[in-house]
């Protein structure tokens, strides 16, 4: 019982804030005609939009987008040993920007509501393609080597979106600025619908290496010792973090900081074991991520704070109490 | 089950010496059997090796008679488990989920733990009187505490075959006695193959039933610790001056002597 309680903890506060997040918003509507949209029924047809087609996919992708991120950082940090690991470190995010900031520079975004998700989500799978194939050195996988070469192709990423950008006409810059700071208010219901799709069974599929995550954390030679296929092992927990990675980039953009600080705020509550830590990693981040969100559409009235500076704010402090707490003898 | 090697010669990538060579022995079976031998002979390749994380460039590797080149690591894991002295902890586990790692080869990978195995989990705790540090983070321990938590996974693995690589280094005397203690009574409770890769010559001759010697990865001799531990011998292999005395009780005692002295 005392083992179940952090899930039903988390759950229960995941459905709280999602009622929080689908009953707030700047167009006013009232607690009863919120739920009344909720539940299907007649009422006003204006609030009935709204909340399902506006609201509601918002807050469920929110919280897979959060979800996502934050089990997508524990593969990370389990696979380089190395708790600075974040989903972006590796050059996902920087390709992924390069397919956006590309496509809305070029207008090819404008084409049609799948065109900007799909350009970041090719940019994101090329860093993933070549940064794999660099690190893998005749069939093995060198983590070191890896992250090298994921700050190299990141950095060259990097370049090309501030050449871009500086190439860029006037009234394209700022959407597409605006883009590479993360934003949740243009998902929409097949978004959420292919986010959860793909997510979820790749969140699934870590949990299953979680057993496997714990024995890398001894080192490869003890994980091998103990029975596990070092290199299948790794290079799955890459593939499957890099695609996470991808896909919340691609509907949501850059939001950083849940990928890095939820799972080790999970570790510090929770402990490090990853049959245990993934599944409480992804409901934390999915409930962090839809308070922040909340919070960044609602403080400053119609005018909506970029959601990676609400994570900052909100979650370092959050953060560094809890590491206080924790270190004290 | 033992391993047999037939002319064993492996070196690491990019390295022109190889670190074995054409090493040819039988582990004798339910026995313990230290390795000794200088620093760079070989001694840990050769756990390396039988563990199958090193391939051999010639010759064979045979587990009760198969070549081990084509066993998969789970079943190699479920057969023989290893005790190094220096893993490093990437996220402190706790001490009974290191333990339960153990398990790895035993479950599906997707899979938890069933009741037999967390009983196994809890004997091997028990068996290395864990019980009372189960719950504490790894990262907590003694180097002694650490040492006790990386044979109980070994436990846990239910092999026959228990490799330690140098499973006393960084311990103090009290320490470094207690788990050679531990590691002999296991043998003999649970009828364990061990091998033992050690530096320490005096409790080697004491706790084990044969040594193999190796310099410069040649196997250079075999036999029980008082045919193997013979002062001419440890003086032409270590480069180092020893008094060699024979206590009955306590075995062979090597004594190093200064390099000038003799």
């Amino acid at each position: 019982m005392r083992r179940g309680l952090p899930y039903a903890l988390l759950a229960a506060l995941l459905v709280l804030t999602g009622l929080l997040g689908v009953l707030t918003g700047p167009a006013g509507i009232g607690l009863g005609a919120s739920l009344e949209a909720l539940g299907g029924a007649g009422g006003d047809p204006v609030a009935r939009a709204i909340v399902l087609e506006l609201r509601l996919p918002r807050v469920i992708g929110a919280a897979l987008v959060g979800g996502c991120l934050a089990v997508s950082g524990a593969v990370f940090q389990a696979l380089l040993r190395n708790p600075l690991a974040e989903p972006y470190l590796l050059g996902v995010s920087a390709g992924a920007a390069l397919g956006a900031v590309g496509a809305i520079v070029s207008g090819v975004a404008a084409l049609g509501a799948p065109a900007l998700p799909l350009a970041a989500l090719a940019g994101g799978l090329l860093a993933i393609g070549v940064v794999f194939s660099v690190a893998r050195v005749a069939g093995r996988f060198d983590t070191r080597v890896l992250i090298l070469a994921g700050v190299v192709v990141s950095a060259f990423f990097g370049a090309c979106i501030t050449l871009v950008l500086t190439l860029a006409p006037a009234e394209r810059l700022r959407s597409a600025f605006f883009w590479t700071l993360g934003s949740l208010s243009g998902i929409s219901w097949p978004m959420v619908a292919v986010l959860a799709a793909y997510g979820l069974p790749a969140c699934l599929a870590a949990w299953a290496l979680g057993r496997n995550l714990d024995a890398l954390a001894l080192g490869e030679e003890a994980a091998a010792a103990v029975g596990t296929d070092v290199e299948r092992v790794k290079r799955s927990a890459y593939l499957l973090a890099s695609l996470l990675a991808a896909a919340t980039v691609s509907v949501a953009g850059v939001i950083g900081f849940v990928g890095l600080v939820v799972p080790h705020a999970v570790r510090l509550l929770a402990g490090s074991g990853h049959r245990r830590l993934l599944p409480l990693a992804f409901l934390a981040g999915a409930v962090f991520l839809l308070v922040v969100d909340t919070a960044a559409r609602s403080v400053a009235g119609p005018v909506e704070i970029p959601v990676g500076v609400v994570t900052a704010f909100l979650g370092v402090p959050f953060f560094l109490v809890l590491l206080r707490r924790r270190s004290a003898p | 089950m033992s391993f047999v090697l037939e002319a064993v010669t492996a070196r690491y990538p990019g390295a022109s010496e190889p670190a074995l060579r054409e090493v040819s022995l039988r582990v004798p079976e339910g026995r313990h059997t230290a390795v000794l031998g200088p620093n760079g002979a070989g001694k840990s390749t050769l756990l390396r090796v039988l563990l199958g994380l090193v391939r051999p460039e010639s010759g064979r590797v045979l587990l009760d008679g198969c070549p081990t080149g084509s066993m998969r690591r789970r079943e190699m894991a479920r057969r023989a488990a290893l005790v190094a002295a220096g893993e490093e902890f990437a996220f402190p586990l706790t001490v009974r989920e290191l333990v339960a790692l153990g398990r790895t080869p035993h479950v599906a990978a997707w899979a938890g733990l069933d009741g037999r195995d967390r009983a196994v989990v809890e004997a091997a705790l028990r068996d290395l009187d864990l019980e009372g540090l189960a719950d504490r983070s790894v990262a907590r321990l003694s180097a002694g505490e650490m040492q006790r938590v990386r044979l109980a996974r070994a436990l846990a693995q239910e092999t026959s075959i228990l490799l330690l690589d140098e499973p006393t280094a960084h311990l103090d005397l009290a320490h470094e006695v207690e788990i050679f203690e531990r590691v002999s009574q296991l043998t003999k409770a649970q009828s364990l193959t061990v091998v033992n890769v050690t530096h320490n010559m005096n409790l080697a001759s004491r706790y084990a039933d044969r040594v193999l010697l190796l310099s410069a990865g040649r196997l250079t001799a075999e036999g029980t610790p008082s045919e193997v531990l013979d002062g001419a011998r440890i003086e032409r292999t270590f480069g180092c001056p020893v008094r060699v005395e024979r206590r009955g009780d306590l075995g062979v005692v090597v004594l190093p002597l200064s390099r000038g002295s003799e």
